[in-house]
């Protein structure tokens, strides 16, 4: 199938190299270099990562119960994710695990933070593709275009949820952006019966919310026949890989406490693995040129940035957990669930899905299932309960802690000393994950998008959606308003000069 | 006018004052720079923590001399500063009435080529959160300051170095990078299996068959904004909260609506003349420290001092204007807004207050020496826990190894 033409003007390259520059993070800014043939097609195309921070490094000689407090600072978008993962890997460290209580509020702490994640996500950053169109114009393809489309009532109730899932997590966090409830064997704070009220109030908003999400996503996306033309179209954002995402002891989707599973190509498991054993089975590859490192599983092994079944490479991603779970644990999400698998079996997908853009689908089901789980926690008469620490526990060993990110599986790994000293960290965050598929992603898109030195300014739409669908925190960024990534090719002469720019 | 002497505080108090500014005709143009530091900022009420500012019906339409160019940008930093930013809801809705944002990598277009290409001064204030920790962030801070009038450090990466500051503590880059890439389990695994011969290490210049491919140079040291460029005004916070943000923004919008001076070069914008303890809502009782204890070791008594109780708080050595997040959940503060204003060494200041909590009073008792080494010892990591946010500011620039490195 030939590439869609987003916009259909063309501008000719005079050289061998274009440079898309799109000025977002995951550490550093993100560039892509793409290199032509005498043929003026792609070669090659390189997703680079231009910065490192090394917490891992210095994480070393810390205290180990500051660790939740100091990796949380990884990601001011999703601090949740680092604390509550960290959390656990000091509970490790200490060979304890939360009270029955603690656990309760961390995870009524992380079902908000997932939806506040989730709503951000999907209404400033993915929504103006299917509510606009991906071939509208850039003014239009903004969170305030999906409002103008939506209507405002829908806009406001928006902005009321997100901030309503940060209340729910400062009550329990202290603050929403580097919460600092965590500590070994359980939390800092109990709550009482008023907030305990509080928070179902806005849990069941966010259950309401979410259902309402889901009808604007099957409105409009099913109504957009471009859009799902490319969502389904194989040459462009589609690549057979495995992947991997936590279930618990029922193979039901879990993003708190539970088994790595992976599935393969065909839909069967090859991997279920308590996270403790995680270096037995992923690793990451480090290549000269990016200072982002490329998770593989072990076996089969690093190959390279190809797909198929005899490469490690692996998805972790909320396409991937729905591709991992056997159903949802909460009764509203698990209908979403059924009707999502029975819809993409009529279009032909019976194994995993690998169509990278079903991934903002797959995320509002997840909304779903967190807003249930949000309100299941805080109805819970245990979580007022005021037994919120474990007593008399020393540091000591090795303790490893592994949540689902928004973004994809997260695993902190640490080792401390008897003075509770770190002696060793490792961390394999959830965007890394995603960073060989992301490569391959751009690649395969700029290779259908680039023909004879011929660059279409849609390029730099369909690069941007290749990201935004796996919500890296690349475009962490991009949870904001405009909604849209910065980006710019500069498209040079041999001589170095710029022959033309390309923005949006 | 009022609002900025509750408002801003001054780094040096003991300049002289100056007359207040005057609500003016709407400036023409920008200032030229931030007014020098002349003035002294009196009756200050800080007794109960910062209150937001009100920014009521701030943005009535474009200011009368047009709109400010503003540019906001990132350095070494998590991001969580910009999710500050937009924290403030409908409110930075309506900054685009006030400004064009000439560069915010996080929500808006503009490019270092864009920048590039305008004069000298021609955007009226840049907010930069985020260490120097690489070639690149130090490139662009520096553009951003010659292309700007006012340089605004934002966050306490920015400001004092922040966590990634703690990095100065490992002997430099090179370090950095052995551990990170060739000694963590998954990589050493990796460089095992496949790169057994020569590792790999990602190059600052790297030949791909198809042409050069380059990262930025990572430093050695971890350096604040100020250490790198001209700084006007500082917002410390990790992140900064939404009251001290607010200050901000009235500060730049009654500028340039109503012509309302700027405050003094060097002014710390959104924090208080007092420490965090005078707006935290526990009772200090001014117990004496004889064991020290982590929050999980106890049942912290949800009205009492941290301190009092044993619990290491750095809410003495840190300056107010957070409403005291932390503490109100049971978390002792661990510094980020950083040190008061007549203090540069947070990590000392907090030592001293920790020694003045040990029995040593006259009525006190005898204690020995030994014993207060003793419960000393039972502090880990001091240098790490004291300066978790503000080594990259502190006069200790690097940790030292046993042995003489």
């Amino acid at each position: 199938m030939a590439a869609p033409i987003i916009w259909d003007e063309k501008k000719k390259v005079t050289e061998k190299r274009v440079t898309v520059d799109p000025i977002t993070r995951l550490e550093g800014h993100g560039k892509i270099e793409i290199f032509l043939d005498d043929k003026g097609d792609v070669t090659n195309a390189y997703w680079q990562v231009p910065e490192l921070r090394g917490f891992e490094r210095f994480c070393i000689g810390r205290k180990v119960t500051e660790l939740n407090q100091i990796t949380a600072r990884l990601c001011g978008v999703c601090p949740g994710a680092h604390h509550l993962a960290s959390t656990k890997a000091i509970d490790g460290c200490y060979n304890t695990k939360p009270t029955a209580t603690a656990f309760l509020l961390r995870d009524t702490f992380y079902n908000a933070h997932f939806v506040h994640s989730h709503i951000a996500h999907f209404y400033a950053l993915a929504a103006p593709d299917f509510v606009c169109g991906p071939a509208a114009p850039a003014a239009e393809r903004n969170v305030l275009g999906v409002v103008g489309r939506v209507g405002l009532e829908l806009g406001s109730a928006v902005l009321k949820t997100r901030k309503e899932a940060q209340r729910v997590q400062a009550i329990i966090g202290g603050k929403p952006t580097h919460p600092v409830m965590g500590v070994p064997g359980g939390v800092t704070t109990a709550i009482n019966k008023e907030q305990q009220q509080e928070i179902i109030g806005y849990a069941e908003n966010m259950v309401e919310f979410s259902k309402t999400s889901l009808q604007v996503f099957k409105d409009v996306v099913y109504s957009n026949k471009d859009y799902m033309d490319i969502v389904l179209n194989p040459d462009l954002y589609y690549h057979e890989t495995y992947h991997m995402g936590l279930v618990n002891d029922k193979d039901q989707f879990e993003i708190h406490d539970g088994k790595v599973k992976v599935v393969n190509q065909k839909g069967e498991e090859t991997h279920k693995y308590d996270p403790y054993d995680y270096l037995d089975n992923i690793a990451e590859a480090v290549l000269p040129w990016s200072y982002e490192k490329f998770p593989y599983l072990r076996n089969p092994g690093w190959k390279g940035l190809v797909d198929g079944p005899e490469s490690g490479i692996y998805r972790a991603t909320p396409l991937s957990r729905l591709n991992v779970a056997k159903e949802m644990p909460t009764p509203i999400a698990q209908e979403a669930f059924l009707e999502y698998k029975g819809i993409l079996k009529d279009v032909g997908v019976t194994g995993p899905c690998q169509h990278t853009l079903v991934t903002h689908w797959a995320r509002i089901i997840e909304m779903i299932c967190c807003a249930e789980k949000c309100l299941q926690d805080a109805q819970n008469p245990d979580i007022v309960n005021g037994d919120i620490k474990q007593k008399d526990i020393v540091p000591g060993g090795r303790g490893v802690g592994c949540v689902e990110a928004p973004r994809g599986t997260l695993t902190h790994d640490y080792t401390c000393d008897e003075n509770g000293i770190v002696t060793a960290c490792n961390m394999v965050v959830g965007t890394t994950n995603n960073n060989p598929p992301i490569c391959m992603d751009v690649a395969k898109v700029a290779k259908a998008l680039i023909h004879n030195f011929e660059v279409s300014p849609g390029l730099l739409n369909m690069v941007e959606m290749a990201f935004r669908a796996y919500d890296p925190c690349n475009s962490c960024a991009t949870h904001s308003l405009p909604g849209q990534m910065p980006i710019t090719a500069v498209i040079r002469n041999a001589d170095g000069s710029v022959y033309d720019t390309l923005t949006r | 006018m009022g609002f900025l002497d509750k408002i801003f505080k001054k780094e040096d108090k003991k300049e002289k004052a100056a007359p207040k500014a005057e609500p003016a005709a709407a400036p023409k143009a920008a200032p030229a720079a931030a007014p020098k530091c002349d003035c002294a900022n009196k009756d200050v009420d800080a007794t109960v923590g910062l209150q937001a500012a009100d920014l009521g019906e701030l943005l009535p339409g474009a200011p009368p001399g047009g709109k400010i160019k503003l540019a906001i940008y990132w350095a070494a930093a998590c991001g969580g500063c910009d999710v500050s930013i937009l924290d403030t809801n409908e409110r930075i809705l309506t900054v685009g009435d006030m400004a064009d944002i000439v560069m915010w990598p996080v929500a808006a277009d503009g490019k270092e080529k864009d920048i590039e290409a305008m004069e000298d001064g021609e955007i009226t204030v840049s907010i930069i959160s985020g260490a120097v920790r690489n070639s690149e962030n130090e490139h662009m801070v520096k553009l951003l300051r010659k292309k700007s009038k006012i340089v605004v450090s934002y966050g306490t990466c920015a400001c004092f170095g922040g966590s990634p500051a703690l990095a100065n503590l490992v002997s430099g880059a090179d370090e950095i990078k052995d551990y990170v890439y060739l000694k963590t389990p998954t990589s050493a695994n990796y460089q095992a299996e496949y790169c057994k011969d020569k590792p790999i290490i990602p190059q600052y210049s790297y030949q791909a068959p198809e042409g050069e491919l380059t990262l930025p140079v990572m430093f050695n040291t971890v350096k604040t904004l100020d250490q790198t460029i001209d700084v006007d005004y500082y917002i410390p916070g990790c992140p900064p909260l939404q009251e001290s943000i607010s200050h901000m923004l009235k500060a730049v919008a009654d500028f340039a609506y109503a012509g309302v001076a700027l405050p003094p070069k060097g002014t710390m914008i959104g924090v208080t003349t007092r420490t965090l303890c005078e707006e935290c809502p526990r009772k200090k009782e001014n117990a004496r420290i004889t064991k020290i204890n982590e929050p999980h070791e106890v049942d912290v008594k949800p009205d009492v001092c941290l301190m009092d109780q044993g619990i290491l708080c750095l809410g003495p050595a840190t300056v107010g204007g957070c409403g005291a997040r932390c503490t109100r959940v049971g978390q002792p503060c661990r510094g980020c807004y950083g040190p008061t204003t007549d203090v540069q060494e947070q990590g000392a200041s907090i030592f001293t207050a920790i020694a003045s909590m040990f029995p040593i009073r006259e009525d006190d008792g005898i204690i020995g020496e030994d014993e207060i080494i003793n419960i000393m010892s039972t502090i880990k990591d001091p240098l790490g826990y004291f300066y978790a946010f503000t080594l990259g500011k502190s006069l200790i620039k690097r940790g030292v190894t046993e042995g003489g490195q």
